[in-house]
């Protein structure tokens, strides 16, 4: 197993007294025989923002998929804070505090901006079918509370210009900015980034470069972001986890990582290197 | 055992009509991932068209039955081409509801233009049966396992030979990517409607002859004991319908055959399909032949 | 909208759409107000200037079809997912009327409510088969609940009279003081038909302001979800099988209840017609749809438009009975002897099944889709 050895080794004595945010160990899951994911371990520190990385196909959406509840893997454990995630339903395990990206865009394309970013905090609100049905007290000024919170969003996000028109039909980098809106409505402990800047343009790319320090530096969020663009990568992360065929070949300081002949390798073998690396930018 | 052989046989035969019928429903799901409501109407149509060829304007069976599956799929490509193809794109389960309205309209129309109740439709083989020690044949039934022997066969070199064919099956699964591998997409649904159209004629006789030729524009609904019986079998594969029709078949006459069922009412065969398919489905979602698929985030 | 953090290096935003979110969503706009005024006026008026039974009961007729379309429109429009299956619930009131109200003498709110509650313990009992199929296979799911109820209808002959049927005529229609049975308004007696007018659009109002605030707050907004992103709703924290199975019990429950009071305007119910039939669940599809899936108001549009379509064609049916020249055949009669081209019944569902493909194809989103871009049309004339 390559790289098995330098695993981890960012783990120093003090940090490893805290418990993880997230805590990845031995982590495997196939598709009909095709390893998907190969004994990944990983973990990611409060208030840390930790990047996975690795060519396409390297099982990084795959190991998002697990630790949100859409795939279960087939052996390792998975904690968020302490809890086991194996089993629990999708929606049990954002209830409880992991919030995401999605690679393609998964935004409800129908409804409007402030739907959506309120569908970030179903999770957060009471109102049941009966007190909706009959929308009365408590349900109204729930309603009330918590759309308030999402015109703030609105207008962090800067996108008030947006309001009232179905998503789906606004700009492909206004549904990437609505989706990370949508999961920072959710107040988590963990967000989950998953290609944030795919697709963009070099000036949206900075932007949004830009948008998760400014997460990070009011919200102290603890992060973990699945990118391509290592350029992003060396910018934003504490810490990188670099992946390929599902293993995990390199971790530990950004430049360090990036610098990594396995890293390296991986990435100009799969033809993922010209837009991957993004090394002209 | 005599009675068993004879259940046995009576199963099979009864499944084949399912098959025939599930045959139709299953060359469009193939082509554009949509189930064609309509399938029951296009079998209603196709065996009044061979009576009105063949029985009343007194042209050679065989060759009305061929006439009437040309004309029949000529009817399908028009269909598609009217009201289908401009929904490419579109959720299928649009698709589907425009064939309900369809499966609405072919059947009053059926009822429109065959006003006379009582049509017969006379076949070749007629009620025709051979004794084989105990148990009865009916040559209608020898037909229909034959028919179904026959298309299988030619669906399955299809789907596996011929170009056309193979283009179906990429559009099934990308209709973007077929197109970009330069596969007509528009080709390939018109092909399937056609095809589908045309095995609607076949289902309808041997339907029709079994029941010993009598018409009625309601014999539509047989298509709804088929939808089970393609479930059932795995949606993207010709020979689990087949395999579903065959098993829903024996089952009715199965139960018919040995279990007192008259605490459960008359005529409970009709749930059976039904009750039987979801038991499947519960077990495999995908069928007993289908594909499993992976949910994609 | 003042400040903004990323104001300086975006786009700036459509200076025809003012910015800012209301919060507050519960302020209608002013023609949402004058719609809902104009429309409790018109249904209080109605019953005491029509002295027509039978425009009285088409429209009543048309009220029950638009509590069961609310519901289908929850579960369909809002939900996404497509069913079949209305029709029968829409049966298992009609006969849960006709054995507890008719023949044990339940009160109006006891049967309504018993209606309203087997409907939503069946429906719930469905859901559950919603989350492990989708689409294509949910149809024909559903479907099966026709065939089942149909059977049980025909066959439990203690409970449903079998094929012979049942009637429904002796139903209580008492509410407390009110009888809607024999009810009278403004000085003027009224008879059953017109009691049963009221009742079922009374019904209406109550089952469009449930649906409406549903889809306005966080259950609704939940299925929305559900409808547009399956996965990815019970991704960020929507329970599919809560939603789902929610509003397949609101649906039927609505469905349930329409069906016991369309019943009781029948007076006598069968196996055969007009319940649980294909063709009745196909045209409860063609309502929301014409009407315009996703609005609740679309609904009942759809209900008054399409709903009375049969009882329309049998009464019209002089109008519809031209000869059709070359073929010395009428297009339409109730007489067989005339040998038509569509008999009645023939000609409405066949007209049902043209108007569904012709919506889909031409104005998939319905009579809301219209409305929606006529104003939009006024909207841009304005001035900016």
């Amino acid at each position: 197993m390559p790289g098995r050895a330098r695993r981890e080794p960012a783990e120093e004595a003090p940090a490893a007294l805290v418990t993880p945010v997230l805590r990845v160990d031995g982590v495997s899951l196939s598709f009909g025989g095709l390893r998907a994911l190969d004994d990944v371990s990983f973990s990611v520190r409060p208030g840390e923002l930790v990047a996975l990385i690795g060519p396409n196909g390297a099982g990084k959406t795959s190991m998002f998929n697990c630790i949100s509840g859409v795939y279960r893997p087939e052996r390792g454990v998975l904690q968020f804070s302490g809890t086991d995630l194996v089993g629990m339903r999708p929606s049990r395990i954002a209830a409880a505090g992991v919030a995401r990206t999605f690679q393609n865009l998964a935004l409800f394309e129908n409804l409007d901006v402030i739907d959506n970013l309120m569908l970030g905090r179903h999770t957060l609100m009471h109102t049941g079918l009966l007190a909706g049905a009959v929308w009365l007290g408590r349900a109204r000024r729930e309603e009330i509370r918590h759309r308030r919170h999402c015109a703030e969003l609105v207008d962090f996000l800067d996108l008030g210009g947006y309001v009232g028109r179905p998503v789906g039909l606004l700009p492909y980098g206004v549904q990437k900015r609505i989706e990370i809106g949508r999961a920072l409505a959710a107040e988590p402990r963990l967000l989950m980034l998953d290609e944030p800047v795919a697709g963009m343009t070099r000036s949206e790319r900075s932007q949004t470069g830009e948008l998760l320090s400014g997460i990070r530096a009011e919200m102290g969020l603890t992060m973990l972001l699945v990118e391509h663009h290592m350029h992003l990568v060396l910018e934003v992360a504490d810490r990188v986890v670099a992946m390929n065929f599902g293993a995990v070949i390199a971790s530990g300081a950004p430049e360090a990582v990036a610098a990594d002949p396995a890293v390296v390798e991986a990435y100009l073998g799969a033809s993922g290197g010209a837009d991957g690396t993004g090394a002209g930018d | 055992m005599d009675k068993f052989l004879q259940l046995l046989l009576s199963g099979v035969a009864l499944g084949g009509i399912y098959a025939l019928v599930a045959l139709g429903f299953v060359v469009i799901y193939k082509s554009s991932g949509a189930f064609n409501f309509a399938q029951g109407g296009f079998v209603t149509l196709g065996v009044y068209m061979v009576y009105q060829f063949g029985t009343d304007w007194g042209l050679p069976f065989w060759l009305a039955l061929i006439l009437v599956m040309i004309a029949m799929a000529a009817v399908g490509m028009f269909l598609e081409r009217l009201v289908i193809r401009p929904m490419v794109g579109k959720p299928t389960f649009t698709v589907v509801l425009i064939t309900l309205g369809l499966l609405l309209i072919i059947e009053q129309v059926v009822r429109s233009v065959w006003t006379t109740p009582g049509l017969v439709l006379s076949v070749p083989w007629g009620n025709g049966r051979s004794q084989l020690g105990d148990v009865t044949l009916r040559h209608a039934d020898l037909w229909t396992m034959v028919s179904v022997a026959v298309l299988l066969a030619a669906f399955f070199g299809f789907f596996r030979y011929s170009r056309t064919g193979l283009g179906m099956r990429a559009t099934a699964l990308d209709q973007e990517a077929a197109a970009a591998q330069g596969i007509s997409v528009g080709r390939s649904f018109a092909v399937s409607w056609a095809v589908a159209a045309a095995v609607a004629v076949v289902a309808g006789v041997m339907l029709v002859s079994r029941g010993g030729g009598a018409l009625s524009p309601a014999i539509g609904f047989v298509a709804l004991a088929a939808f089970p019986a393609m479930i059932l079998g795995g949606l993207d594969s010709a020979g689990g319908a087949v395999v579903g029709g065959v098993l829903i078949g024996l089952a009715e006459i199965m139960s018919q055959g040995y279990l007192d069922v008259s605490w459960l009412g008359s005529n409970v065969e009709v749930v059976v399909p039904y009750v039987l398919m979801v038991l499947v489905l519960l077990w495999r979602p995908e069928g007993l032949l289908g594909t499993r698929r992976v949910e994609r985030v | 909208m003042s400040g903004g953090f990323l104001r300086r290096m975006l786009p700036s935003p459509d200076p025809a759409r003012p910015a800012g979110v209301s919060v507050n969503p519960l302020l209608p706009g002013a023609g949402a107000k004058v719609a809902a005024a104009v429309t409790v006026a018109g249904v209080v008026i109605c019953p005491l200037v029509l002295d027509d039974p039978f425009w009285i009961t088409v429209l009543g007729n048309a009220g029950t079809f638009a509590v069961a379309a609310l519901g289908l429109s929850l579960l369909t429009g809002f939900c996404g997912q497509v069913s079949l299956g209305h029709a029968a619930f829409l049966t298992v009131g009609g006969y849960l009327v006709a054995y507890f109200g008719a023949g044990l003498g339940w009160p109006l709110p006891a049967w309504l409510a018993l209606a309203a509650a087997t409907g939503a313990a069946i429906g719930a009992l469905v859901g559950p088969f919603a989350l492990r199929f989708k689409g294509n296979y949910l149809v024909v799911v559903t479907l099966a609940l026709i065939f089942v109820v149909t059977h049980v209808t025909r066959n439990w002959e203690g409970f449903t009279g079998g094929f012979d049927g049942i009637s429904t005529n002796k139903a209580p229609l008492a509410l407390g003081g009110l009888d809607f049975g024999d009810m009278s308004a403004f000085g003027q007696r009224l008879d059953r038909q017109q009691g049963l007018f009221y009742l079922s659009w009374i019904l209406v109002g109550i089952s469009a302001l449930v649906v409406r605030n549903l889809v306005r707050s966080r259950p609704g907004r939940a299925m929305q979800a559900i409808r547009d992103r399956d996965l990815a709703a019970e991704v960020i924290g929507v329970s599919n099988a809560r939603y789902k199975i929610a509003a397949f019990a609101i649906s039927s429950a609505l469905a349930s209840m329409a069906g016991a009071v369309y019943a009781v305007g029948l007076r006598f119910i069968t196996p055969n017609e007009p319940l649980a039939e294909l063709f009745l669940s196909i045209r409860f599809v063609a309502i929301i749809i014409v009407g315009g899936m996703g609005t609740v108001y679309g609904a009942v549009v759809g209900a008054l438009l399409l709903g009375p379509l049969p009882e329309l064609v049998k009464e019209f049916v002089s109008y519809l009975d031209v000869t059709i020249p070359g073929l010395g055949r009428p297009l339409v009669s109730d007489t067989v002897a005339a040998e038509p081209l569509f008999s009645t019944s023939a000609f409405s569902e066949a007209l049902f099944g043209l108007l569904l493909v012709l919506a889909l194809l031409f104005q998939p989103q319905g009579i809301a889709g219209v409305v929606r871009s006529v104003r939009m049309r006024i909207a841009g004339r304005a001035p900016r």
